[in-house]
């Protein structure tokens, strides 16, 4: 099946990844067809690939408030930052074999955690969230103990754009001399992030959020914390991250940290506003359907919504069809379909759990495409429901179910 | 997203027999809620040649469960009751030339939902409760010496009289008043007694007929048939014998059920056929 030509496609998955902004495009482009020397290489090719790393460590540094460039190791990525991070806390704190963090936090940090558990001995505090995705901040002091090695929470949710407040809680964790890593990957970029402000020891990000290439992560790592590799080999990275820098994709990166940082005020209100519009156009147009974690303190690009009986699977696929990419809260589990962590940990109601729904915009969406998705969602649910047995004109078609598991929004 | 067949895009986007089929004689159901995939297969079966003459579904899941939903209704269109009932779901994920591994339950709720359908055309009862023929029904209450956990006399007075009965009651006077039909239908079965204390019985009698209209909402409705040890026959009919959404309910009865009288009890619900 291909998409109908007619209209241009509209994508809001931006929490997914992004578009490459063009200027970083550009600035990628010589360094694989000009100075693609290897930037450790004492010649004329490598000192531009050099430089374009040096060019790229300054501009994140700037955008995340770090007090110096030589606290910007790259990485390949988001994982490999919070797996770096992790492993070194753990490595250079000998008696210290316990982590804190919380039941919302993207695989990247739970698989890992699992693993340490499993195979190394290291004991996990995952912390609950409320209905609205919110730490619960009493569980989060219980964990904490001079056991605690480091504390890892997400500075915002990628499912549903939920803010923690890193600033306080790395104070908490900092009372018991643990370390406090957070996972940014959806909110550098996207919403201001101080690392100095939140009193972060570690933070990883990943440009190909915030309209850079991917393959291309950071870690932040604070002056003067304890630290080891995690690959180790040559001298890249001052010791710190051993391999080749895959210098187009960093000085890409920079470019897109850059235009980050220039746009981000403007940024921020533009798309908070587009996004609220879609909002509340949904929540007009569609019947028993909520909007999933705290309005007053998510990212500005982020809806989540949970759609009553019905499947979230099928309003994306029929959105693609009609050219609008979407992702749904739902994760392959075990040979099924199941609603994502993060849906489970929000206590969803069962009937709306498999109706949830991502959409992430960008600073490239425009009022036009989100009149578009208002024009197009409404109905799309609407058919959905016609189908099910669990539909009829009135709405809910539940005998028996109480009334307490399908809440009126 | 799933590498969908073009067969099964096609079958999500453009679903073949989809809504109520008004006169169906044979409904199966299958998957929950709760599990994300729903099936309810309607047919209209033609009685004297058992041919299976109409086909609609009513489906809540992903594209291949709405997919899978559609082609079961294409290939039991026109089939008899005897060929669609060798129907497995390796031929449903065939005739969608495949589905993804993670998918592949869709097809076994296509394939229970045509089977309970088949089952309902034969009068039978798809889900059976247990059934031991030797297993008598109750006769007379016998009321054992120390009940484990007796409700307090008040309280266990207040139910019964909120339940319709006569203090000194049986259950089966109690059955009788509530459901003469049940009572009358298993007068005649006789053996030997496994007790239950009136009290608990009266709770019983009590918990459900004040979930009746729960069940009536939607123009069904449970009534008591008898218990015997700890299990707790009822019948459903209307709408709720053929609704995927009562076994919910009903867990909900017998939970109110076990945490009335402390200890566990199984509640088995029999379908009313015409």
């Amino acid at each position: 099946m291909t998409h109908p030509a007619a209209a241009p496609r509209i994508y809001l998955d931006n929490n997914a990844t992004t578009r490459v902004a063009d200027e970083a495009l550009a600035a990628m482009w010589p360094l694989y067809t000009e100075s693609y020397g290897n930037a450790s290489s004492a010649h004329g090719f490598g000192a531009e690939a050099a430089a374009g790393l040096r060019a790229a460590r300054k501009a994140l540094a700037a955008l995340i408030g770090a007090e110096s460039e030589a606290e910007i190791v790259f990485t390949s990525g988001g994982t490999e930052a919070n797996t770096t991070a992790i492993r070194a806390a753990l490595a250079v704190q000998e008696g210290r074999r316990e982590i804190v963090t919380s039941m919302v936090e993207h695989p990247a940090i739970l698989q890992l955690c699992d693993a340490l558990e499993k195979y190394e001995g290291v004991k996990v505090h995952r912390i609950p969230v409320d209905g609205e995705g919110r730490l619960e901040i009493d569980a989060y002091r219980a964990a904490l103990s001079d056991r605690v090695a480091v504390v890892s929470l997400m500075w915002a949710n990628n499912e549903t754009g939920v803010l923690f407040p890193v600033e306080g809680l790395a104070e908490l964790a900092h009372d018991f001399g643990a370390l406090f890593h957070t996972d940014a990957v959806q909110a550098v970029g996207k919403t201001p992030v101080d690392v100095r402000a939140a009193g972060v020891d570690m933070l990883s990000l990943s440009a190909h959020k915030f309209h850079g290439p991917k393959g291309v992560g950071a870690l932040y790592l604070k002056k003067n914390t304890p630290f080891q590799p995690l690959l180790r080999g040559g001298k890249q990275e001052r010791g710190r991250r051993a391999g080749t820098e895959n210098a187009p994709g960093i000085t890409g990166a920079g470019k897109a940290a850059e235009l980050a940082a220039a746009h981000m005020a403007a940024d921020v209100a533009r798309i908070a506003g587009l996004r609220d519009r879609l909002e509340a156009g949904i929540l007009e147009a569609v019947p028993h359907v909520r909007v999933l974690g705290d309005r007053r303190d998510r990212l500005a690009n982020t809806l989540c919504l949970a759609f009553d009986l019905v499947e979230g699977e099928g309003i994306v696929m029929k959105l693609d069809r009609a050219g609008i990419a979407a992702s749904t809260g739902s994760a392959c589990a075990s040979g099924a379909v199941e609603p994502s962590h993060v849906i489970r940990a929000m206590g969803v109601p069962f009937t709306a759990a498999h109706g949830a729904v991502r959409l992430s915009l960008s600073r490239l969406t425009t009022e036009d495409e989100i009149a578009r998705v208002l024009e197009i969602l409404p109905p799309i649910v609407a058919d959905l429901r016609a189908l099910s047995p669990f539909w009829s004109d009135n709405g809910p078609n539940l005998p028996g179910l109480a009334p307490a598991s399908l809440q009126e929004i | 997203m799933f590498d969908y067949s073009d067969k099964v895009k096609e079958y999500f986007f453009q679903p073949r027999n989809a809504g109520v089929l008004e006169d169906a004689n044979a409904v199966g159901e299958a998957g929950s809620l709760a599990g994300g995939d729903a099936l309810k297969l309607m047919l209209r079966i033609n009685p004297l040649s058992e041919m299976i003459e109409e086909a609609r579904f009513l489906s809540h899941g992903g594209g291949s469960m709405i997919a899978c939903s559609s082609a079961l209704t294409e290939l039991v269109r026109g089939k008899s009751v005897d060929a669609a009932s060798r129907l497995t779901p390796a031929d449903i994920a065939e005739f969608l030339d495949g589905l993804p591994p993670e998918k592949m339950h869709c097809t076994e709720s296509g394939a229970k939902a045509l089977a309970a359908a088949i089952a309902a055309f034969r009068g039978e009862t798809p889900v059976a409760p247990e059934r031991r023929p030797a297993q008598p029904a109750l006769v007379t209450i016998a009321v054992p010496p120390k009940p484990r956990r007796a409700a307090p006399p008040a309280a266990a007075a207040m139910a019964a009289r909120q339940a319709g009965a006569a203090p000194g009651m049986t259950l089966r006077e109690l059955i009788a008043k509530n459901n003469p039909l049940a009572a009358m239908a298993e007068a005649e079965e006789t053996g030997p007694v496994e007790p239950v204390s009136e009290t608990d019985a009266e709770a019983i009698s009590r918990i459900i007929t004040e979930m009746r209209p729960v069940f009536q909402r939607d123009k069904g409705d449970i009534e008591l048939l008898d218990i015997k040890g700890r299990q707790v026959f009822v019948r459903l009919s209307g709408t709720c014998a053929s609704c995927m959404m009562a076994s919910q309910t009903l867990a909900g009865v017998q939970k109110r059920i076990m945490e009335t009288l402390g200890r566990p009890f199984r509640l088995i619900p029999s379908t009313a056929r015409a």
